[in-house]
């Protein structure tokens, strides 16, 4: 299969009175055309500014460092001139936001917001900008899309604000949807909806998903490759079946365990990971997930372990150097 | 006393008609807020934030409550302490009748039920220092001098899992979880029989949502409380409940046993939430019931059964007659005219 995007030392730091903040600090992927890849971590694991970086979208103190690689179809998104970067933005490359209601303006209609995109990267006129709108609503399931067109965001329930979003993002064929967070403001019911649409939606116009979520759920609905990001860097990625019945980084099989799963009860303990997140201003030298380990020994202090290949999974751990860590698979109830 | 640590392990199947057993009970509570419009801000229509809910908290168990936005559960959390005023209904609480009790009673009574907040940002008050914030409570019950004080808040932030040193500085000195922590030591520094936890884990990342809620099993063990816990999040709330109930609309639909619930949920929205639960398992779910629409506004909420509108196997009868709380045997109830109808591409099994 072809690449879409690969990343490549993907750097971005914020550059602050108190020191640089590395945010994202080396950060390597690909996703294939029509592929989708789920970014899971933790808050300020890096995984929004990973995909904000993409979207080229980072404003100081931000920076991407120069030594970071985006390729996107072959073209250095990275290095590319702010003009040529707006039309891939919103057009090759789209983006949606978890909250749907301050992406959204709310003194223009959705329709004339949607019509908007469509304007600004198709050679097209009002009347048909705004047919283009009414289709990606019926698109994304909005009923009595030629009524609804003309509401305003205020006048729309949070799920159906989502689904504006994803029409808007939709409505210029996209080669890559970038959804960060795309259901955690949405109450569960509604979040089932819009997963199915997006699912729908993937398969129908073979558009490629960067899927960023802190959802490990989410994650195992919606993609088959999954990257676990912790303290600014991928630490495991994997298929999302092989991963979560055995996964070789013991960060991703703490997470994994932590989560209460249906019919769980409180009689056996969740797993809990002792302390927090350091701090981005001053990474611990060796693991960034040491300090934090029950496996951690003296190596993983002082030296940061790379990506080592286990089978067709890759772990960050010195454990896996010499090959596959028996793990045991989670304990689902029956 | 044993009676109540034996519930806390493995409570009762079968309800009790003991009145001992009761710690809190509430009968046809309801909260209405009005909706004021246009200039002269005339009430126009209520929101019908709890309408009607009938319910039983057993001294020792943990009993959440499980909804989605606009359900009314927080509400319903807040007005059983009064600290919102029911617009009608009867609350009990040990024994003693909390509405129309009076300022002084209420505030004697207030000792004995606490809550923590989801918002740990909101809910302490950033320029107390949090050994003050902890002792507030004592200071408003006016127990024990400042040396008392003290050492008994020294001690509550051992059992939370802080460091004493914690009690000079002020909360935005800490995460997330840890001013969750805090929430809960003052909460249970007046030594209190509930505790309403209202979404206290929601706004926490996996991590560091299982440590808390590991402390928040082992403090009830320790304290000897009765929880309850109100949260969006059904495995969560099935993890540490005895008993759930889940709301929609203002209204209790279903109420059972943790694992009853999971096991044989009867309500068509129980079952369409636990199939909508995203769980880290691939390949676990083998279908799953999808709702069409959103939540119908609770300031006119449909006629029948309020569930209708979204209802996979609503018939008729539904928009006709207001179901009630059946039971159903194994101390499980459900308000449902098809209750365990099974619903095309269901997993779920049938009564």
């Amino acid at each position: 299969m072809t690449e879409l995007l690969t990343v490549a030392n993907l750097r971005t730091g914020f550059h602050t009175h108190a020191g640089v903040i590395r945010a994202v600090d080396g950060v390597d992927f690909t996703i294939v055309k029509g592929g989708a890849l789920g970014v899971v971590g933790e808050s300020g694991s890096g995984k929004s500014v990973t995909a904000l970086s993409i979207m080229r979208l980072i404003d100081l103190p931000g920076r991407v460092e120069q030594s970071s690689s985006i390729l996107f179809e072959g073209r250095e998104l990275a290095t590319l001139e702010e003009d040529e970067m707006r039309k891939v933005r919103g057009n090759e490359i789209s983006m949606i936001f978890q909250e749907p209601m301050t992406s959204l303006n709310p003194v223009f209609t959705v329709g004339d917001q949607i019509s908007e995109a469509v304007r600004l990267h198709q050679n097209v006129g009002e009347r048909e900008a705004e047919e283009r709108a009414i289709e990606m609503m019926r698109l994304v399931g909005i009923p009595s899309p030629e009524k609804r067109v003309r509401d305003y965001p205020h006048q729309m329930s949070g799920g159906m604000r989502q689904r504006v979003m994803i029409g808007m993002a939709l409505s210029c064929n996209p080669k890559l949807l970038i959804a960060d967070e795309p259901t955690t403001a949405l109450d569960v019911t509604v979040q089932a909806q819009i997963l199915e649409l997006m699912k729908e939606l993937r398969e129908r116009l073979g558009m490629a998903i960067l899927l960023i979520t802190h959802d490990l759920g989410v994650v195992a609905e919606m993609v088959d490759e999954v990257a676990v990001m912790y303290g600014g860097k991928i630490v495991e990625r994997g298929s999302v079946k092989e991963t979560f019945a055995s996964p070789q980084h013991p960060y991703t099989e703490a997470l994994l365990q932590s989560i209460p799963l249906l019919g769980m009860r409180y009689t056996t303990p969740l797993k809990a990971i002792r302390g927090m997140v350091p701090s981005p201003l001053d990474w611990p030298a060796g693991c960034r997930f040491a300090p934090r380990c029950d496996y951690a020994f003296e190596r993983c202090a002082d030296e940061l372990p790379p990506l080592f290949e286990v089978g067709e999974q890759e772990s960050a751990c010195w454990l896996c150097k010499s090959g596959r860590r028996d793990v045991q698979t989670i304990g689902v109830p029956s | 006393m044993t009676n109540d640590s034996a519930a806390v392990e493995a409570p009762p199947a079968e309800p009790s008609d003991d009145r001992d057993d009761i710690l809190l009970s509430v009968r046809g509570l309801k909260k209405h807020f009005p909706v004021k419009q246009g200039l002269l801000r005339r009430t126009s229509g209520y929101l019908q934030a709890v309408d009607g809910v009938d319910l039983e908290v057993r001294r020792g168990e943990t009993l959440g409550l499980v909804g989605e936005s606009g359900c009314g559960k927080s509400t319903l959390g807040r007005t059983l302490l009064r600290l919102l005023e029911p617009t009608a209904g009867e609350i009990t609480f040990d024994g003693v009748e909390l509405v129309g009790l009076g300022a002084k009673d209420l505030k004697e009574m207030r000792r004995h039920m606490q809550i923590v907040f989801q918002d740990s940002v909101g809910s302490l008050d950033p320029r107390m220092k949090v050994g003050d914030l902890i002792a507030e409570g004592l200071a408003i019950h006016d127990m024990g001098g400042r040396k008392e004080r003290n050492t008994i808040v020294h001690e509550m932030l051992e059992r939370v899992g802080m460091p004493p040193e914690a009690a000079g500085r002020y909360p935005h000195q800490f995460s997330g979880g840890q001013r969750q922590r805090i929430g809960l030591a003052r909460a249970l520094v007046l030594q209190p029989k509930l505790v309403v936890a209202d979404e206290p884990v929601s706004a926490l990342d996996v991590s560091i949502q299982s440590q808390v809620l590991n402390l928040l099993v082992e403090l009830k063990r320790e304290f000897d409380l009765t929880y309850l816990f109100v949260a969006h999040d059904l495995a969560v709330v099935g993890y540490i409940s005895d008993r759930v109930a889940v709301m929609y609309l203002g209204r209790i639909v279903e109420i059972a046993p943790s694992d009853e619930l999971f096991r044989r949920p009867l309500h068509p929205y129980t079952k369409a939430l636990l199939s909508a639960n995203p769980e880290p398992v691939p390949g676990r779910k083998s279908s799953r019931i999808v709702l069409t629409g959103d939540v119908p506004s609770p300031i006119n909420p449909p006629s029948g059964c309020r569930f209708r509108t979204r209802c996979p196997i609503a018939q008729q009868i539904c928009s006709e007659v207001d179901p009630v709380l059946q039971d159903h045997g194994l101390d499980h109830r459900a308000a449902c005219h098809f209750p365990g109808k099974p619903i095309d591409g269901s997993r779920s099994g049938s009564a």
